[in-house]
């Protein structure tokens, strides 16, 4: 591998990343306000990219009103996937855990009984656009992600760090029972918290999707690159899962660079267990103790 | 029936093995019979999965993975060794079992969710192993010529290999199946277990030793798959990956859940109803998908017992019915641990 | 040699000490109370005890050993046992289950010899049985083994998790904040209760927040504020202390 495609790969690696990052951010937040790990999320993925392919091609509509209807339907649907799956089963510790693979069983399935299982492709205006930076060249439709990515997570930070609600969700997140002595409605932070799961996760649906196909069972491998990602970057943390997530997207990219493009799943496991044996708590995380 | 003496159950057990094997050899439907036999490993797989999932309260999702390397190990070491069948499936059953030991040992005193994300990638790394050496699993398309199991001898009689026969195995392996988690449950083994599910901390701080618990649960369950593997595999005689990967994992916690978390009764009757009905009701696959994940759904939310909850529904009102007093009343103060 | 000794223990959370440099030492054979307003770091104390949390800095000397370093099953197997403040029941178990847990995990039964009954491991669970109900009539709860443990009343539950400890056959008993909850006639046969225990021979460590009662039944008392001792002595001195009667009374009541 020279240079050229060197770049061109950690590029690519960047684009898989902010992906991943993205997905992996909504099941990070939901775990850090509810301990629970939501096995749905990549259907959320599925359907927005669903969504996005009947809004453009039959629909006919703009891509960037499809981008933002989208952001919307994803959102509702996280919203509701938490009052039916989660809202009544928090106490028993291993409910939501099945409840939640039981919603991605049901919902893959039914995608495939509705939509048929063959793979649809999503155009868009940008796929056959590239641009010309010096001697590299790049894919527009893939450069969109990552100032996009960028920009979200921007945004995300903004929203939990200076604004009323993002403390509400910060405070529920660290201690359900005093959050809620405290005024804080707690629901209401997870609801908003599903929102912004939902809506981060969107946007991989529409920016990415048209890359790939579009086909029912995509959201699995996904899902299990984003829980790798939110074990990396250890439970809970954001920075640690954005860390986590670039750098799996540019390792995965460098084994697919390297001609082992078949074994890339592999990787992201092998990398799993690799961090398990040595930072178990994560890039970043601390020793989480008992919570008596 | 637990209550009655040992020696009582294991003939209550036995006469019970007897009359199955009895009405198994009036079944003539060849379709049915397969099923059945599928219903058995499918019984021993959903057991122990409810061992780790239902006693231990751990929620781990790649038993089907376990079911696969139990299956290719002993097909590949039948075909490539030439060891007889029954070596093959110890062989299986030995892999199976170290595979879930070291998982186990590595991610299960991390915690549950730890647990789950591992299991979860371990499956992801068997599936992919399976699919891609193609070389040594012949991948995707499958390995097929597995030998079959050779004639038994008992008493001068030579017995092959016919449905029926195949199904008097399941059923012994059932019945083996289940002598065994039913010993753990009734010892302090299974005791400690469920403290575990029900308050890890104060488990520990009675003395338990949670991690060796959790370990020995969840290298027991990827034992267990073994066998049942290896039996798949000598009774199809042909492999493919696609039998054990993700969804298969999920449909064994499903049928798990249904049939009642915490009652191997209820595994095993999940398990048959799952395997039979949806077959002979012709319900094409995404179908039955989607009505598991809904009944995971609808089970979990409001009616956690699942199946063995309404067996043990049905048992009180019929006691009660024949006017014998039902020993504890349903809700509230009760009798804990009741399923059998 | 005191039977627990803390030597200036300290737990810190993020920048927070909750527990800051604490020494204080317990004597064999009496009842100790820890008191201080919410927040003032007892409940970390305990855990940093018993092994839920590793300590910062410094140490934790149970007959002289240090246990720091110590699982939380083997600082329970060195006699150390607890309940906690927020009921921990094994809640879908019995009554007696719960208690006979305890018996069958410090058991020498091996797990094989469990599994296969054999006579040993037979006996280990009569033993255990009849050594669970003795404590619970001892506690108040006779007749109520078969009840399941989650179906039991507040106070009743609070006395199954001091039964549960007690199988453990502890010689140090730590109780956190067992009359939560209870009306005085509880309280008072609590207190009885606790009493007793000492009596046959164990050194129990207590948290409470019913000032009164605990005085009453203690020999010696600690008190905390924003994880400090700030008290160290005898009950009688403890209620006239301006340290102590300012962390109560004065304006901050823990944040």
């Amino acid at each position: 591998m020279d240079a050229s495609q060197f770049v061109v790969q950690v590029f690519n690696g960047l684009v898989i990343g902010s992906t991943y990052v993205l997905v992996a951010l909504g099941v990070t937040l939901i775990y850090g306000i509810l301990r629970i790990i939501n096995f749905a999320h990549g259907e959320i993925f599925m359907l927005g990219a669903y969504l996005a392919y009947f809004l453009v091609v039959r629909g006919h509509l703009n891509y960037w009103v499809t981008a933002g209807l989208v952001m919307m339907g994803c959102a509702i649907l996280a919203v509701v996937l938490e009052r039916v799956a989660f809202r009544r089963v928090r106490g028993f510790e291993l409910g939501p855990l099945i409840t939640s693979i039981g919603a991605s069983i049901f919902l893959q399935n039914l995608a495939l009984i509705l939509f048929g299982g063959d793979p649809r492709s999503l155009p868009t205006p940008y796929l056959e656009r590239i641009v010309h930076l010096g001697p590299f060249v790049f894919s527009i439709q893939r450069a969109l992600i990552i100032p996009s990515a960028l920009v979200l997570i921007l945004g995300l930070y903004l929203l939990i760090e200076r604004t009323t609600m993002g403390r509400m969700i910060r405070a529920v997140s660290q201690d359900w029972e005093v959050a809620s002595l405290m005024g804080v409605n707690p629901i209401a932070a997870v609801v908003v918290t599903f929102v912004i799961a939902g809506a981060l996760v969107a946007v991989p649906s529409v920016l990415v999707a048209p890359l790939f196909y579009v086909f029912p069972l995509m959201g699995v491998t996904t899902t299990l690159k984003a829980y790798t990602i939110v074990v990396m970057g250890g439970f809970g943390n954001t920075t640690g899962t954005i860390m986590a997530g670039l750098i799996l997207g540019v390792a995965e990219s460098m084994v697919a660079g390297l001609g082992a493009s078949l074994w890339v799943d592999a990787v992201s496991f092998l990398v799993l267990i690799a961090f398990l044996l040595v930072r178990p708590y994560g890039l970043i995380g601390e020793r989480r103790e008992e919570n008596a | 029936m637990r209550r009655w003496p040992a020696a009582w159950r294991l003939l209550a057990g036995l006469a019970l093995y007897g009359v199955m094997a009895g009405a198994a050899a009036m079944i003539e439907n060849a379709y049915l019979m397969h099923l059945l036999i599928l219903s058995c490993i499918f019984a021993v797989l959903v057991m122990s999965q409810n061992l780790v999932t239902g006693y231990t309260g751990l929620l781990h999702l790649c038993q089907a993975a376990f079911y696969g390397i139990g299956a290719y190990a002993s097909a590949l070491v039948a075909m490539k060794l030439h060891v007889g069948v029954p070596l093959a499936c110890l062989v299986g059953t030995g892999a199976a079992a170290a595979s879930g030991l070291v998982v186990g040992l590595l991610s299960i005193r991390f915690g549950g969710h730890y647990l789950a994300i591992v299991t979860l990638g371990f499956g992801v790394i068997v599936n992919q192993i399976l699919n891609n050496w193609v070389g040594l699993t012949r991948g995707p398309m499958g390995l097929s010529g597995i030998p079959a199991p050779p004639e038994i001898r008992l008493v001068g009689l030579a017995i092959t290999w016919t449905p029926y026969t195949y199904l008097l195995g399941g059923l012994l392996l059932v019945f083996l199946t289940y002598l065994v988690l039913a010993r753990i449950r009734d010892s302090k083994v299974g005791l400690m277990m469920e403290a575990i599910r029900e308050n890890e901390l104060a488990a520990a701080c009675v003395g338990i030793r949670t991690v060796r618990v959790k370990v020995v649960a969840f290298t027991l369950a990827a034992l267990l798959a073994g066998p049942a593997g290896a039996m798949y595999a000598h009774y199809s005689l042909m492999l493919v990956p696609e039998l054990f990967g993700f969804l298969d994992s999920a449909n064994l916690i499903a049928m798990a859940v249904l049939g009642g978390l915490g009652s191997f009764a209820g595994s095993i009757a999940s398990a048959v109803f799952f395997t039979v009905v949806p077959e002979m009701l012709r319900v094409a696959g995404e179908w039955r998908l989607v009505i598991y994940g809904g009944l995971l759904l609808l089970v979990v939310l409001f009616f956690p017992k699942g199946l063995a909850g309404l067996g043990t529904l049905v048992w009180e009102r019929i006691a009660g019915a024949c006017g014998r007093r039902s020993s504890q009343p349903l809700m509230g103060e009760g009798e804990a641990r009741g399923a059998p | 040699m005191a039977l627990l000794e803390l030597v200036d223990l300290t737990k810190r959370f993020g920048g927070i000490e909750a527990v800051s440099s604490v020494s204080f030492a317990v004597q064999q054979g009496t009842i100790t109370t820890v008191l201080g307003p919410n927040g003032a770091g007892k409940t970390t104390l305990f855990h940093t005890i018993t092994g839920v949390l590793r300590p910062n800095a410094g140490d934790v000397r149970f007959n002289g050993d240090s246990i720091t370093h110590l699982s939380i099953p083997d600082i329970v197997r060195r006699g150390i046992g607890r309940t906690f403040q927020k009921l921990r029941l094994f809640k879908n178990l019995s009554a007696e289950q719960n208690v006979v847990l305890s018996g069958l995990s410090l058991g020498r039964v091996s797990w094989t010899s469990a599994f296969l009954g054999t006579r040993a491991a037979r006996r280990e669970e009569r033993e255990s049985a009849g050594r669970a109900r003795e404590l619970l009539e001892l506690t108040g709860l006779a007749g109520k083994g078969a009840v399941r443990a989650g179906g039991l009343g507040h106070g009743q539950q609070r006395l199954l998790e001091i039964a549960r400890a007690l199988a453990l056959r502890p010689r140090l008993l730590l109780l956190d904040e067992p009359m939560a909850g209870l009306n005085p006639e509880e309280s008072e046969r609590l207190a009885a209760l606790i009493l007793r225990i000492r009596d046959m021979g164990i050194t129990v460590l207590l948290i409470e927040h019913h000032v009164d009662a605990a005085l009453d039944i203690s020999d010696h008392v600690a008190v905390l504020e924003f994880g400090k001792k700030i008290f160290d002595g005898p009950p009688a001195e403890c209620q006239v202390d301006p340290r102590v009667i300012a962390a109560y009374l004065g304006g901050k009541v823990g944040p």
